[in-house]
């Protein structure tokens, strides 16, 4: 454990810069988002960023090769390596889902490269929170707000200064890189601190027996209640730390283009669509249980933690309060 | 606005129990007192659910077009809500018999995330009047500015009751003009000032596709943004120029400033300000009074031989 | 600027298409910058056809069709009249120059108009250099 005097906070930011592109949430336009932070310090408030970490490590559009050439020959030219990237101010729950997607997107033998290489070159500097957001959960799906999973150092914060915790060997090198500016650290109650910081609880979603009662109830008529309401857009899977779907289309022009991969979302009419016009998922209805079925009964079950880390974005996003809190709350009463 | 629960409850039991419509749209309770959620009930009993206040602040006419598939709908509407229907009833997706419209005059709703961070806590109670808003919660009462809490779609709002209606709760408040302000001011900026300003937005679009789906102008059954041939999948800054550009001039002529597109977007992207470019233009080049209520002929599907050249020479 | 702008023009079969045959056969001089696209009507341009073209390199783009009255479909470029007069503002709006959009009535027997029309724009073009904005490869 080091420590970090709130004043040399600019410094440590140059640091960080030093190794290769370093992002922050910045507030642009009245809106908190993780951009490059440039001269600017990471805008530290309770909650998060409206978008998530996914941004940098499995981006909205991402160029998988362009390619030239005519019916025979086929010249493809694959981008390079990515470069170095550290992330400086991010929430514990986000780092969390990284963990979690990464359980899926580097399981072998199909591991994603792409992501692997980003992986690789990303460090992640996590601030624990000393407050609950107003849409955080993250105690209800077992994430505690100085989580330490998917971090390469945590910042636990203090009046005047940061307690620093190298979670991986990153991160060691991250801490060594900034030697100079740290101290030995003292007492370790800012983890203490953030380590109680309430999160209040949603109702349901602390219930063991959850998964099975979803399951159990499939045709329930609350999924076409909830069906009506909902719009269909997919702004609730866009903005989740922990959505990872994908599709891949092409960009022709002439005898040149560009396959390029970018996210999609279950939410989306289609999105299941088979060749021969078969669709799992035909109705809003089941896209939106499969949706929540995904993230609290189906991915424990594979990968033995919910695929929900309690970040909120989507209570914050949703135009018609259609959130995975809410949604909850409201199952929990109507399949008693 | 709360003081006609009671009475809106009433009539929908009343309108669901006696078969005239086969749903009710209104609110209900959210997760919490500052976030009723859009409510479809659909018998007699289920109308004691039914909220109204001013944290409801989601557009409701959208709704309809799904709920019509189950039968007649009565739904709860403000001005926003009014003109809404009317551009679906204009576009022929809805026929105005099938609807009965509980109307309402609404002077704005209070956005809850501004609510809350002025109060440092979730409202329970809000009340609204022409100069100023009043955040409750426990014993505090605190009275801000409008504009420091509403919705930014209410805060331009000019017509706070809706002109159809089936019965009304209270009485209608008069209407006004829209006067494009924001509209103005962004003209007068250079013009790469407005590049810069309108790339910086673009850039923080998710393309989650909200902005169409809440949108009542938005009802086509399929659409171009949809057609990778007519709209790239990619989200290059060339790519969201052209997918908001499209979204915008697709409505162009038929919005009806309702703002719901910008009260659904999760990246906060002005697109009012591009529906309301159209809007400013119609009226000032076709001489459209107020182009944003629907009427019988739509600026774009129509034209006058004298119409202003106005394109033309122009350039020089 | 060294190489050429790229002028990408829309032109309605029945009078501006013609308006630049006769410019050509009457031998009248206009620059080779135009890349000209044949369209059945002024009507018939969808504004999502100039987007198209900026985002895929064209330094302006001309819609151009019949005088309003002499359309050969009674008023296509009347409603076209209409639509483009809100696109130009909009693009404007968004931050492209004014000299890079223009909708111009040009007849069959307007040759003369149309060679010139194309070498004012070309010469704004020129003035202004390469668009980069909406475009896909900057």
């Amino acid at each position: 454990m080091r420590l970090l005097p709130s004043e040399r906070l600019a410094e440590f930011r140059e640091c960080l810069a030093a190794g290769g592109r370093l992002y922050g949430p910045v507030e642009v336009d009245g809106i908190v988002r993780f951009e490059e932070l440039g001269g600017r310090l990471p805008a530290i408030e309770p909650g998060n960023p409206a978008n998530s970490l996914k941004s940098f490590l499995h981006p909205q559009t991402e160029v998988v090769f362009d390619f030239e050439g005519g019916y025979t020959d086929v010249a493809l030219r694959v981008p390079g390596p990515p470069a170095a990237q550290a992330i400086f101010g991010v929430r514990p729950c986000d780092a969390v889902a990284l963990e979690r997607v990464s359980r899926v997107l580097l399981a072998e033998p199909f591991a994603d490269e792409s992501y692997r290489q980003r992986r690789e070159m990303t460090a992640i500097l996590t601030v624990a929170c000393r407050e609950a957001g107003p849409h955080c959960f993250c105690r209800s799906v077992g994430v505690s707000p100085a989580d330490g999973r998917g971090s390469d150092v945590v910042l636990y914060p203090a009046d005047d200064h940061y307690l620093l915790e190298a979670v991986t060997a990153r991160g060691l090198s991250v801490l060594l890189s900034a030697g100079a500016l740290l101290d030995p650290a003292g007492d370790e109650a800012a983890r203490a601190a953030c380590q109680s910081t309430p999160v209040p609880p949603v109702r349901g979603l602390e219930r063991e027996d959850l998964p099975a009662r979803l399951e159990a109830a499939p045709y329930h008529p609350h999924w076409e209640e909830l069906a009506r309401r909902c719009l269909g857009c997919g702004a609730c899977t866009f903005l989740c730390p922990t959505c990872y779907c994908f599709a891949m289309f092409d960009t022709v022009r002439g005898t040149r283009g560009r396959r390029s991969r970018g996210w999609d979302s279950c939410q989306f009419k289609d999105y299941a669509m088979m060749a021969g016009g078969h669709d799992p998922l035909p109705t809003r209805a089941s896209r939106i249980r499969r949706r929540f079925l995904h993230k609290l009964s189906r991915f424990p079950a594979v990968q033995g933690e919910s695929a929900c880390v309690g970040c909120g974005r989507c209570a914050a996003a949703c135009p018609v309060g259609l959130h995975l809190a809410g949604v909850l709350s409201e199952l929990e009463e109507v399949l008693r | 606005m709360t003081d006609h629960q009671a009475a809106l409850r009433d009539i929908a039991a009343k309108l669901l129990g006696g078969g005239q419509v086969a749903t009710f749209i209104g609110f209900r309770a959210g997760l919490d007192p500052s976030r009723p959620v859009p409510h479809f009930v659909r018998d007699a009993s289920g109308a004691g659910a039914l909220v109204i206040n001013p944290f409801c602040g989601a557009g409701l006419a959208r709704h309809v077009l799904e709920a019509l598939e189950d039968g007649p709908v009565g739904i709860l509407v403000r001005g926003c809500d009014g003109l809404g229907l009317e551009r679906l009833i204009a576009d022929g997706r809805v026929t105005r018999e099938r609807l009965h419209l509980v109307a309402v005059a609404c002077r704005g709703a209070v956005d809850p995330a501004r609510a809350r961070a002025i109060l440092g806590r979730i409202p329970e109670r809000a009340e609204v009047d022409a100069q100023s808003v009043a955040l409750i919660a426990g014993e505090e009462r605190r009275s801000v500015p409008r504009d420091s809490c509403l919705l930014g779609r209410c805060l331009s709002c000019v017509d706070p009751s809706p002109r159809l209606a089936d019965t009304w709760l209270g009485e209608p408040l008069p209407s006004g003009q829209r006067d494009f302000e924001a509209v103005t001011r962004m003209e007068r900026q250079p013009a790469e000032a407005r590049y810069a300003f309108w790339s910086r937005q673009f850039q923080r679009c998710i393309r989650c596709y909200a902005c169409r789906n809440v949108c009542p102008a938005c009802s086509c059954r399929s659409c171009s943004l949809d057609d990778p041939e007519l709209q790239e999948r990619a989200t290059g800054l060339a790519d969201q120029f052209g997918f908001h550009f499209t979204r915008a001039y697709h409505v162009a002529g038929r919005c009806v400033a309702c703002g719901e597109c910008q009260r659904a977007c999760p990246m906060k992207v002005p697109l009012s300000l591009l529906n309301e470019k159209f809007l400013k233009d119609i009226r000032d080049l076709f001489g459209v009074a107020d182009p944003h209520r629907p009427s019988a002929t739509e600026p774009l599907a129509c034209y006058r031989p004298d119409d202003l050249e106005s394109c033309r020479g122009e350039a020089r | 600027m060294t190489a050429q702008p790229r002028l990408v023009g829309f032109a309605c079969r029945w009078c501006s298409y013609a308006g630049a045959d006769l410019a050509g056969t009457s031998r009248l001089e206009y620059p080779a910058s135009v890349h000209l696209i044949r369209v059945p009507c002024s009507g018939r341009v969808d504004p999502a056809f100039v987007i198209r073209a900026f985002q895929r390199g064209a330094d302006g783009v001309l819609v151009a069709g019949c005088h309003p009255g002499d359309c050969h479909y009674a008023s296509g470029n009347l409603f076209a009249r209409r639509r483009f007069a809100l696109v130009k503002r909009f693009l404007e709006y968004l931050g492209l120059e004014p000299e890079r959009f223009r909708l111009e009535w040009i007849s069959a027997a307007e040759g003369r108009r149309f060679a010139e029309v194309i070498r004012e724009m070309t010469a704004d073009l020129e003035r202004l250099g390469p668009n980069r904005k909406l475009r896909e490869d900057p």
